[in-house]
């Protein structure tokens, strides 16, 4: 009680103390679909928080000779023409920091998720220019995904940007989730081990005009896999306003920032930029902004550059931490040469496309080898991996190639048909159901026994249920090979030996 | 109200002309608004509205509003004035009591304010307290 009355004579001190103050105001003259048009306002900056009546606050976007544009975060329903307002001197901030993991916030940062308040005392700028070249190192350690299909053919690496893109309904979401959750497991093994050089990834969870149930549906699956204590959610939904839907991945950033400031490190999911991109078209229409191609303005590709640049791998020097990026696209009947999805692909370094064809032939994830790519993402990957999946992609795009060219021939040799077979049990083993990640260490141990033939006799039909078996065996009856492996993180004679061995009694205990 | 970019344009440059030597000159901004209703232009309407609101604004700029819980005396006027002054020779200045200030007074000068009432002090200190 004592420390109560003191706080509250300490404020009513500085209270006596403070002088006239002095404010910069202005009149909304016009208001409406979220944006303000304020007339006055000399003093105000760009980006800089304005001060509403009913403490509704919005942001300057525009500064025009004679009046201020400004975009409304909150309810614009309660501002009326002749409203006073006023500058801040602030530019927008949201809370960051550990309290926040758990926890679905709005793209202000406050809690919506009903679990009462957020406790955290740091706040980052929303828009912060990103790291230079000097703070910056390569992409060196890995983001394991727990999809076989990424891990072999597109590897992720810490403070890479890797752009998810297909239409709508072909598993965008499910990757950046199975990835959350297969962090998520990595995180709890890690913290088990108690070893002192493991780097736990936390994860950030950004939806932008999503539905509600939507989001709902994600924060179940992430809380069912125990994975939510390791991400933050930043909510965005399709029934809040543009602006919010504007200022959410900034927000997402800035929390990620925190992290990887910090020495950690942190994964950010935008889902999606799509929806982004025609918020802020929303925005910049009713800002009166010039508009350029299908009605976007012309500083789009800035917005999108802006917010991914902050992205990046930090050198030792910077504290060693990294904000991971997989930004999401949604294209339009397959159609990677519209405007944001050319923009967006152009800023990340590297894509994950997903095929709606291969998504209704069953092959799920649905991962078009021929136009996916990781430019960055060899670099971090394991040894293990490297050896095993060194050339499956080429090898499996060259099969796609054959396999078209198959069907319209009866009469083929030899040296293609087994490449056909390869390739036909190759697709069988990538295909992963959802919210189920693999161990890197397991993804290795399959691709080996792949390489060397273990599933040449098993029939196309069964080989996934094979390898369901060869994966159980492998984690229940020879796990120390596993361990080995992942603590070697290559194959050398050795293991190799073992996991023959193993493999070739599993082979007898195992029939197809 | 809606503006044509070119209305917009007009006025701007209307606006522009009815200054002499850095200050805006009265009598040749009526000039400006008679010779616009004579000749009606195209978009004259538009084109007066916003000459007004442009000028609305400048005589916003350099005319302080006083607001002061109580009535002051002569000596706080002159006071008050000499230190607009300073800042902007081209200022004005009108005085009125407003009680709901409490106490103290309120200078309003274009879109700068400087509060030193008791109700902006109360405001602040609720602001405070409840944070």
């Amino acid at each position: 009680m004592s420390n109560l009355l003191q706080e509250l004579e300490q404020k009513i001190g500085a209270f006596r103390a403070s002088d006239a103050t002095k404010s910069n105001v202005g009149i909304v003259r016009e208001i409406g679909d979220g944006v303000a048009r304020i007339e006055g306002l000399s003093g105000a900056m760009l980006n800089e928080m304005l001060e509403f009546p009913g403490g509704i606050f919005g942001l300057a976007l525009n500064l025009e000779e004679t009046e201020v544009g400004a975009i409304i975060l909150g309810d614009y329903t309660k501002i009326t023409e002749g409203d006073q307002v006023s500058t801040t001197g602030r530019l927008l901030q949201v809370p960051v920091g550990k309290k926040l993991l758990g926890r679905v916030v709005d793209s202000l940062g406050r809690p919506v998720d009903g679990k009462g308040e957020l406790g955290s005392s740091t706040f980052y700028p929303v828009e912060k220019i990103a790291p230079g070249i000097i703070k910056r190192q390569g992409v060196s350690q890995p983001v394991q995904t727990g999809i076989m299909a990424i891990d072999a053919m597109v590897p992720v690496g810490r403070g890479q940007r890797e752009l998810i893109i297909g239409d709508r309904s072909t598993g965008k979401t499910t990757i950046a989730i199975d990835t959350i959750i297969n962090q998520a497991a990595i995180n709890r093994a890690g913290e088990e081990s108690g070893d002192p050089n493991f780097r736990p990834l936390y994860s950030i969870y950004v939806a932008i005009g999503q539905r509600v149930a939507n989001v709902a549906r994600v924060v179940s699956a992430l809380e069912a896999h125990d994975a939510l204590k390791y991400t933050v959610i930043v909510s965005s939904t399709a029934s809040t306003a543009a602006a919010d839907q504007y200022i959410a991945p900034f927000a997402g950033a800035a929390i990620g920032e925190w992290f990887m400031d910090n020495g950690m490190d942190a994964l950010i999911v935008f889902d999606d930029l799509s929806k982004h991109a025609v918020a802020y078209r929303q925005i910049s229409l009713l800002l009166k902004r010039p508009s350029g191609r299908e009605a976007y303005p012309g500083d789009v590709f800035y917005l999108h550059s802006r917010l991914l640049e902050r992205s990046a791998r930090l050198s030792e020097k910077a504290g060693n931490g990294s904000l991971t990026a997989l930004p999401i696209i949604e294209t339009q009947l397959g159609d990677v040469s519209a405007y944001i999805p050319t923009n967006v692909i152009s800023i990340t370094d590297g894509q994950i496309y997903l095929e709606n064809d291969l998504f209704y032939q069953g092959i799920r994830p649905a991962i078009s080898v021929g136009l996916s790519v990781s430019r960055v993402g060899s670099a971090a990957q394991i040894k293990a991996m490297k050896q095993v999946a060194g050339k499956l992609k080429g090898d499996l795009a060259q099969f796609r190639e054959l396999a078209a060219f198959a069907q319209f021939g009866s009469d083929l040799d030899a040296r293609t048909k087994a490449q056909l077979e390869r390739g036909q049990r190759v697709v069988e083993l990538f295909k992963q159901s959802q919210h189920k990640p693999l161990a890197v260490e397991l993804q290795a141990s399959i691709l080996w026994a792949m390489q060397k033939g273990y599933f040449n006799d098993v029939p196309v039909d069964k080989v996934k249920v094979y390898q369901n078996k060869m994966e159980e065996y492998l984690t229940t009856r020879k796990a120390p090979i596993l361990a080995s492996l992942l603590a070697k993180k290559a194959f050398d004679e050795a293991l190799e030996k073992e996991l023959g061995a193993a493999l070739d009694e599993f082979k007898t205990v195992v029939s197809c | 109200m809606k503006i044509s970019k070119e209305a917009q344009y007009l006025s701007r440059q209307l606006f522009d002309a009815a200054f002499v030597n850095g200050c805006l000159d009265e009598a040749r901004s009526l000039k400006i608004a008679e010779a616009i209703e004579q000749t009606r232009p195209r978009y004259a309407f538009q084109i007066l509205k916003e000459f007004t609101r442009l000028l609305r604004l400048e005589l916003a700029k350099h005319h302080a509003l006083v607001e002061s819980a109580t009535p002051l005396d002569e000596a706080s006027k002159q006071a008050i004035m000499f230190t607009l002054k300073q800042g902007d020779p081209q200022v004005t200045f009108s005085v009125t009591t407003n009680t709901s200030l409490i106490g103290g007074a309120r200078i309003q000068l274009g879109s700068n304010v400087w509060d030193g009432s008791v109700a902006a002090r109360l405001e602040k200190l609720k602001t405070t307290v409840l944070v």
